[in-house]
């Protein structure tokens, strides 16, 4: 046991690759870290890519997919500079990691029904939320999407959390062929879903995602992705849009504030 | 008489690069360091877009945006936190003239806790007021007049204004404590949007502006900011004659640098 006091907020820390294996279009990318503490689901964790001689100085964020024995596990596209080079990283590599950072996904006090919307790589988060909804009883169900059948969450971990997974590729290669937004009213419908939690990278999905959970009544929380040059909230590089309780328009940190928000009250169309 | 007065801490969060203090806090990054707050204006503009930082090969390239602090909002949600916890905070204000600069200054000078001000006399086409040295002038007889006495006044040059030189002397004129030289470089984004760029690739030319100060204004305080990576870079400004020492966009990449070289250039 550590005998430092933890409070529960964001630490720098020093990890390590353990493992990098492809699923899909993304990579499973495993980290021992020592004393993550306070993880909750939709939290992230910051890390500098690249080695010493990089000329690239921004940090890189990525959702906690799960927390493992060891440390815990990303699911990073290897896509971009970053991408390339950590799915690509020896184990043994060395970066700095902190972390968990970002206000996560609220949990309900009481055992409503649930419907977590997953995009591609996004859906990351969406893991270890079912299992902390899972906890509480309540009813979950989830809709994955994704550009094809490779850019899917594997599903498998989840199937024995929730109720039901209902798929859906752009290309029809997996489950109905269409968009998320297309399903989702019937979705919501056969659910009886009162909260709706969605991850993806585009926010235009979100957008459609919180419309349609307010068309059905639903409450709705959104897990944005925009890029964050530091992740620790000093830059103040990744503004977004809101709307505060007051009504009175702000534009708050991407990364402090959130990324998970409410989505009523983003404000879409200036994202 | 008793030559340059040392700021303490001799390291700082350079303005726009601490967050609110608090993100730097909980991380560790605020041992021995002080806060130069990101910059405060009379009107909060908080609905605007935020800051623009892209990062280029060595550096960041960014823009400030239209995103600003009002002063109202800062007393009231993040200077007490601020004080509460014992942190030395300069405070960056700028406004769009000379009786903004004034506002700002007679509302930090009724609030105790505030270690001093920093006047942003950096070119800025959307802010002319203060970028040529009559200006700077101006602004700080705007704000000297209303702080009370033993606060720090830090003017602000970088070398992209043509006149640094003397904008440095009608500072220290007209009642700057200390001047903040920043090797901070007009710049733009690849759509041609005006920015400046930061980071280790500008540390040369701080080295460089550090030197010709030194040389013009030999009794002055100087605060170098711009390029510091490590605490052997924040070593080198103090051996061209810096005083003390900013550290702004290498916190994006590690936020506990400036709390190193704080141990480090702080202890000596």
């Amino acid at each position: 046991m550590s005998t430092a006091i933890t409070t529960g907020g964001p630490r720098a820390l020093r990890a390590e690759v353990v493992s990098v294996r492809e699923a899909g279009r993304h990579h499973r990318v495993s980290l021992r870290v020592e004393d993550l503490t306070g993880f909750r689901p939709g939290a992230f964790v910051s890390l500098a890519v690249g080695d010493q001689h990089d000329q690239r100085l921004a940090r890189r964020s990525f959702w906690i997919h799960r927390l493992s024995p060891v440390g815990l596990e990303l699911l990073v596209e290897p896509v971009g500079a970053a991408g390339r080079w950590l799915t690509s990283a020896a184990p043994g590599t060395q970066l700095s990691l902190i972390g968990p950072l970002g206000r996560p996904f609220a949990l309900p006090s009481d055992a409503v029904t649930c419907l977590l919307v997953g995009d591609g790589r996004a859906a990351a988060p969406l893991v270890p939320l079912a299992e902390r909804l899972r906890e509480r009883d309540a009813p979950v169900h989830v809709l994955l999407t994704g550009r094809d059948a490779s850019d899917l969450l594997t599903s498998h971990d989840l199937r024995r959390l929730v109720r039901t997974v209902t798929v859906v590729t752009n290309d029809g290669s997996v489950g109905r062929a269409g968009s998320v937004a297309e399903v989702l009213p019937e979705v919501l419908a056969s659910s009886g879903a009162e909260v709706v939690y969605a991850a993806s990278s585009s926010p235009a999905t979100l957008h459609a995602i919180a419309l349609a959970a307010e068309q059905h009544g639903a409450w709705s929380q959104v897990g944005l992705e925009v890029p964050h040059p530091c992740g620790t909230g000093l830059c103040h590089g990744c503004g977004v849009p809101v709307v505060g309780e007051d009504g009175v328009g702000r534009t708050v940190r991407g990364c402090a504030e959130g990324p998970v928000f409410r989505g009523d009250r983003v404000r879409w169309v200036d994202l | 008489m008793g030559g340059p007065v040392i700021p303490a801490p001799r390291v700082w969060a350079a303005a726009g690069c601490g967050g609110t203090g608090r993100d730097l806090h909980q991380l560790g990054g605020l041992a021995g360091v002080g806060l130069v707050t990101r910059r405060i204006g009379t009107a909060s503009s908080v609905g605007g877009p935020m800051a623009v930082i892209q990062e280029s090969p060595s550096g960041f390239v960014h823009a400030t945006g239209r995103h600003a602090q009002g002063i109202d909002g800062f007393l009231a949600r993040e200077l007490p936190w601020l004080v509460a916890t014992g942190v030395s905070t300069v405070v960056s204000i700028r406004a769009s003239d000379l009786a903004g600069h004034t506002e700002l200054a007679r509302r930090l000078a009724a609030t105790p806790g505030v270690s001093g001000v920093e006047l942003d006399l950096r070119h800025d086409p959307d802010l002319p007021v203060a970028s040529t040295p009559r200006g700077a002038a101006q602004v700080l007889d705007a704000v000297v007049s209303q702080l009370p006495g033993g606060q720090h006044v830090w003017a602000k040059v970088s070398a992209a204004g043509t006149q640094m030189l003397e904008t440095v002397s009608a500072a220290l004129d007209h009642g700057a404590t200390a001047v903040v030289v920043t090797g901070t470089l007009e710049a733009a984004f690849g759509d041609g949007r005006p920015a400046h760029l930061s980071g280790p690739a500008v540390h040369p030319v701080t080295l460089r502006l550090v030197g010709e100060v030194r040389r013009v204004a030999p009794d002055a305080t100087l605060i170098a900011s711009g390029g510091i990576v490590d605490a052997a870079s924040a070593r080198q400004l103090v051996d061209a004659g810096a005083h003390a020492v900013q550290v702004g966009t290498g916190l994006f990449h590690d936020p506990l640098l400036a709390a190193r070289v704080a141990a480090e250039i702080g202890a000596s």
